[in-house]
Parts: structure tokens; C-alpha cells; sequence
């Protein structure tokens, strides 16, 4: 077991709190220290709760001296995307509209971290309202030339780096998966409505996810199901049992039939090395005893520009009154795609949604038909590429930076 | 149809929300390459497909 406390999983962390061997101060602490030695480079907290997270291991050491442990989050230091209300704290949502916010309550996430004992460090950064069009400051904590992924750029970051041993995103499209893949730690967007999105500063009320990131797979597990349930005056809360998502960690995949849409994932633009490295992994499945099976699910070329519109409007619609009375105050290339999102017929986004069922439809078919459990594809086309390239690449699509990573992740597994 | 400066500008005025000048290049191009889009989708068949407008994230 490492002597860096920043290189334990949040499971050795957390064991470690639970048998006494370290204190949640002392596990803090640490954390602080290495994410005062790592910001200068990565940037990936837009703010850090000093105080109140000294405070909130102050309580996690007295509950856990005194036998009284919540939960494997207990005295855990975990960071929220700056999307998340926190209540008394600045939310700002990586944007000069919303500078000096600071909301009344916890986003339920938020809550619900707390509640499990958790100790909040800080708000990681966020695209400009989680769009993905401008480029903030964080930088990808393997390289810090190049770009992180977006927009839970901070939230991957920090775990890559050791300034947080789990943390909170946001998944319209991409914006969990992509930034973990970059910055190799797990992240998942999970079913829609499994974790509540009230007091999350929303893109697309019927896309719109909030996820958990972690290091390894059970910490993802253990984060997933201390936030996850039903709640009381949010209607996309799903209403249904939260499982114990560690169950069947370590049970193997034998049997498992697994997907593969080449045509649409595995396209011609797919990077050499991407496509080598997710070929390996395929191999790697099989020989855990996967089944993999080719499918042809058509309907996916419809997919990027149904998730496009439907988004576009979407946003649009939550930012109009602040387009109006602070438009300014947006970096340029976020206002003009909340412009043009004002710009989209109400026959178009009510015939994206028609495909977007059909598209549902067909995936849904594959499904039954094949008797998959899964579909498998590479998170991102292409690896992380220099910070200057990719802004150079946010121009050439017309501000459209959606379509950039979209194709990889509007269709999302469902757990 | 051309989409050209006046035209965005008229839109904007029509949506009732105020246009940078500086905006109008970029939101003249993202408009064009939307208009694309949307031709394209707009030719796809769809009568038998309802709109989502559930919450309910379960498959049916």
C-alpha cells in the first residue's frame, strides 16, 4: 500500500478511516497539500472550500472516532463540478454571468454527499455552462499542453492529479466520459433520472445527466451509490431502488454479449492509435469470456444531428432571459451557439425528438434481437490533442464544438 | 436560401434578443451549417415515431 495518501483508491481511503489508521483531518489534509502543489499546472478547481471542508472532516473524525460511520464516503474529500449548487458558496458555472452567484441551498447531489459524510474540497471547472465551447484554463493532468475533454474538465482532472478521490460531473453529451477518458480515470453517465438533477444549472432537461468519477471502477460504484435514488419534488427522479452497485464487481463477464457497431463507432476518422487501443481492449474481453457480436444499427448516422438540435434548443431556452439582460458577459463563441439555438424551428426540434425515438427504437431492437447486454466503442475518436489545436478546431466548426465529440456519446449505455 | 448579414440581423430583431455586431459572422455560418442539418434530417421519415416528451427514462 502506498505511503502518498494522494495515490490510495477512495475504497483503501476510506478502509483506512474505518479501521483508524488515518484520520479524516490528516486524510484532508493531504489532499490540500497536493492540490496546492498541482493547481499551478491544472487548474482544475474553480474554487476550493477550505474552511468549510476542514470543518466537515472536523465532524467526520468525531462521528468515525466514536464508532459511528456513515457510509464508505465517510471523511472522504471529493470534489462537485461548478455547475452543482452549494449552499453560501459562490456557483458559477465557469461563466462571468453568473459571477458571485451563490445559491440558498445544496444541489441534492451535494446533499447527498454530505449526508454520507463526505468532505466537499471544492467546485471543479466547467466549460462555460457546460457547453464546450471555450476553452477554459484546466489542462490535462498527463500533459499539460494538451486539452483535458469537457466539460467535467476539472472533475477528471482532479482525480488524475490526487486533488480529489471522487468527484461530481454532468453528462448531456459527453461531458463526463469524454474528460475521463482523456485523463484515464472512470467516469459514468448513468440512466437518466438515477441521480437527481435538481440544483444543477441545466443544458437539456431531457439529456441532462449527473454522474460520478472516480479512479477506479468500485470507487465509481461506491460514489454512484451513496448520490443515486428517488426525490421528493423532482419529477426526472427515478423513482426506483438503489442497488448495491459493488455486487457483482469481480464477478467476471463470461457469457457477456457485447456489441460492436463498427460502421458508426469505428468510422473512418477514428485516430490509428484509438483504434489500435480499443481493438486491444476488445481482445482483452474476449478473453474474459465476453461474446462479441457485430451489429448494424442504421439509424445511428441520425444520431449527431438529433443530439444537436434537440441541445441547442434545449439550452437556449433556460439561458433567455440571461441572453437578453447579461448577453455581454458570455464568452462569444457560448452566445452565439445559445443565438442560433433561438434560431431553431419548432417543426425541427419537434421532428429531432420523432428520431430521436427512432433511433432509441432501433438501439433498442439491436438489443433484443442480438440479446446484447452492451455495446462497446471508443470514448473519443481521437486522443488528447495540444490545447492550441483544439481551439483551433472549435473555430473551424462554426462554434459548433457539440459535434466534435458527439457522434461518440449521444447514444449512452443505460445501467 | 442565402443567409447573409441582414438576414441574421432581421432573425435576431424577429426572436427579440440583441446581436452583437461581432456576432454576426459567427452566427451567419453556424445558422448556414444548422439549415444543412436540418434539410437533411428534414427528409427523413418519421410519421410513425412519437416525440419523446416522457421523463421516464426506462425503455418501453
Amino acid at each position: 500500500v502506498s505511503d502518498d495518501l494522494t495515490k490510495l483508491t477512495l475504497s483503501e481511503a476510506g478502509e483506512r478511516l474505518a479501521r483508524r489508521e488515518l484520520s479524516a483531518p490528516e486524510l484532508l489534509e493531504s489532499t490540500l497539500a497536493r492540490l496546492a502543489e498541482t493547481e499551478p499546472f491544472v487548474h482544475a478547481y474553480a474554487a476550493v472550500m477550505e474552511s468549510s471542508a476542514r470543518e466537515q472532516a472536523d465532524v467526520a473524525e468525531r462521528e468515525l472516532a466514536s464508532g459511528q460511520r456513515r457510509g464508505p464516503l465517510h471523511g472522504i474529500p471529493v470534489a462537485v463540478k461548478d455547475l452543482c449548487f452549494t449552499a453560501g458558496f459562490p456557483t458559477e458555472a465557469g461563466s462571468r454571468v453568473l459571477a458571485g452567484f451563490v445559491p440558498e441551498v445544496d444541489a441534492v447531489v451535494v446533499r447527498r454527499l454530505k449526508a454520507a459524510g463526505a468532505v466537499i474540497v471544492g467546485k471543479t471547472v466547467t466549460h462555460e455552462f457546460a457547453y464546450g465551447q471555450n476553452v477554459p484554463e484546466t489542462r490535462n493532468a498527463w500533459d499539460v499542453a494538451s486539452y483535458p475533454g469537457g466539460s467535467s474538465a476539472g472533475s477528471a482532472v482532479a482525480l488524475a492529479v490526487g486533488s480529489a478521490y471522487g468527484t461530481v460531473g454532468t453528462d448531456t453529451a459527453g461531458s463526463i466520459r469524454v474528460p475521463a477518458a482523456l485523463n484515464n480515470v472512470v467516469g459514468l453517465k448513468p440512466t437518466y433520472g438515477r441521480i437527481s438533477r435538481r440544483g444543477v444549472v441545466p443544458m437539456s432537461p431531457t439529456l441532462d445527466t449527473v454522474g460520478p468519477l472516480a479512479r477506479t471502477v468500485r470507487d465509481c460504484a461506491l460514489m454512484l451509490g451513496a448520490v443515486a435514488g428517488a426525490e421528493t419534488g423532482d419529477p426526472t427522479a427515478l423513482a426506483e431502488p438503489v442497488p448495491d452497485y459493488t455486487a457483482r464487481l469481480g464477478a467476471g463477464i463470461e457469457g457477456l454479449r457485447i456489441g460492436l457497431e463498427r460502421r458508426f463507432f469505428f468510422h473512418e476518422a477514428l485516430d490509428a492509435d484509438v483504434r489500435s487501443t480499443a481493438e486491444a481492449a476488445l481482445v482483452e474481453l474476449e478473453h474474459a469470456g465476453a461474446q462479441l457480436v457485430e451489429v448494424d444499427i442504421e439509424e445511428l448516422a441520425l444520431s449527431t444531428s438529433v443530439g444537436v438540435i434537440v441541445v441547442m434548443a434545449d439550452t437556449s431556452d433556460w439561458h433567455r432571459p440571461l441572453l437578453r439582460s447579461r448577453g455581454e458577459l458570455y464568452d462569444p463563441r457560448t452566445r452565439v451557439m445559445l443565438e442560433l439555438g433561438e434560431l431553431v424551428l419548432a417543426t425541427s426540434y419537434v421532428h429531432a425528438q420523432k428520431l430521436r425515438t427512432k433511433v432509441q427504437a432501433a438501439i433498442r431492437r439491436t438489443f433484443e434481437s442480438h440479446g446484447l447486454d452492451a455495446l462497446a466503442a471508443p470514448t473519443v475518436p481521437f486522443p488528447a490533442m495540444p490545447v492550441e489545436v483544439h481551439a483551433s478546431a472549435l473555430d473551424e466548426s462554426s462554434g459548433d464544438a457539440l459535434s466534435l465529440f458527439l457522434r461518440q456519446n449521444i447514444v449512452s449505455l443505460r445501467l | 436560401v442565402i443567409i447573409d448579414d441582414n438576414v441574421v440581423s432581421l432573425l435576431a430583431e424577429v426572436a427579440g434578443f440583441p446581436l452583437p455586431p461581432d456576432d454576426r459572422v459567427s452566427l451567419r455560418r453556424a445558422l448556414s451549417d444548422h439549415l444543412e442539418t436540418a434539410a437533411v434530417l428534414a427528409a427523413t421519415p418519421s410519421e410513425e415515431f412519437e416525440p419523446i416528451v416522457s421523463f421516464d427514462p426506462r425503455w418501453l
